[in-house]
């Protein structure tokens, strides 16, 4: 009989554990990585000289006014690209339907890492305040990297549509 | 019939837990993070000035498309490097 009630308890206790309800962690979203960096920043920040903040704040704003600019320059060139496209198909009159497919494709991909682009924003990745400007210019370097990387796909997508709308 | 009893029992047991949990303090099984909830509001995509862009039978729509060549953003990041070596 206690042999039979233990096996009972235990099999109440497992039961319970496994009846009561656990934590579920939502997925990461990209807001919730800029959150964490700007978190972050702010903690390191707080201990630079006034002057060192200032900078980093006026420099910051210089990133973002530099990247809305030339994904407006760029997003400019994709519409134009989008309405060269349209104006082909319709001269065409069916002909040529692949190349006008892929390169619609390729408008639509690099509009899309234009629009990506012009929603980043950039955190500088503190480490010390004697590091101050080499973390600057390591934040620099990635955003260079990226506009130059969306720029390409927009030059690429130039490329698949003048081999599309080019006499033959 | 006794396994049937504390069958029951666990159920309630596992039910009233739940409830408790639930009742008093934040609900932490699902909490999705909402762009609405965030301090950070993500930029809109670019809204660029209306182009004035005609294409009719007669457009040259090979040099339309030369002409679309994104400007060197060389300077750009030149002066940027520059005021971060000034910091």
């Amino acid at each position: 009989m206690n042999e039979e009630l233990k096996k009972y308890l235990v099999f109440v206790f497992l039961a319970s554990l496994f009846l009561l309800p656990h934590d579920v962690f939502a997925r990461v979203t990209p807001e919730d990585i800029v959150n964490s960096k700007k978190e972050a920043y702010e903690n390191r920040v707080v201990n630079y000289s006034a002057s060192h903040r200032q900078n980093l704040e006026n420099l910051s704003k210089r990133i973002a006014e530099v990247n809305r600019n030339r994904t407006n320059e760029l997003d400019r060139i994709m519409v134009t690209q989008a309405y060269i496209l349209d104006e082909y198909e319709r001269r065409s009159d069916g002909k040529n339907s692949e190349a006008i497919k892929n390169a619609r494709y390729w408008i639509t991909y690099a509009h899309e890492a234009v629009a990506y682009q012009a929603a980043k924003i950039y955190v500088f990745d503190l480490s010390a305040e004697s590091n101050i400007t080499k973390d600057a210019l390591n934040t620099i370097s990635l955003f260079q990297s990226e506009l130059n990387s969306t720029r390409a796909k927009v030059i690429n997508s130039r490329k698949t549509l003048m081999d599309t709308v080019k006499p033959k | 019939m006794k396994i049937t009893k504390i069958l029951i029992i666990v159920v309630l047991i596992g039910a009233g837990a739940f409830i408790l949990m639930n009742r008093g303090s934040d609900s932490k099984i699902v909490s999705p993070q909402t762009a609405s909830s965030k301090e950070v509001v993500a930029t809109p995509s670019p809204t660029p000035t209306p182009i004035p862009v005609i294409f009719n039978q007669s457009s040259d729509l090979e040099a339309e498309t030369e002409s679309l060549t994104p400007n060197d953003f060389s300077n750009d990041y030149k002066t940027l490097k520059e005021e971060a070596g000034k910091i």
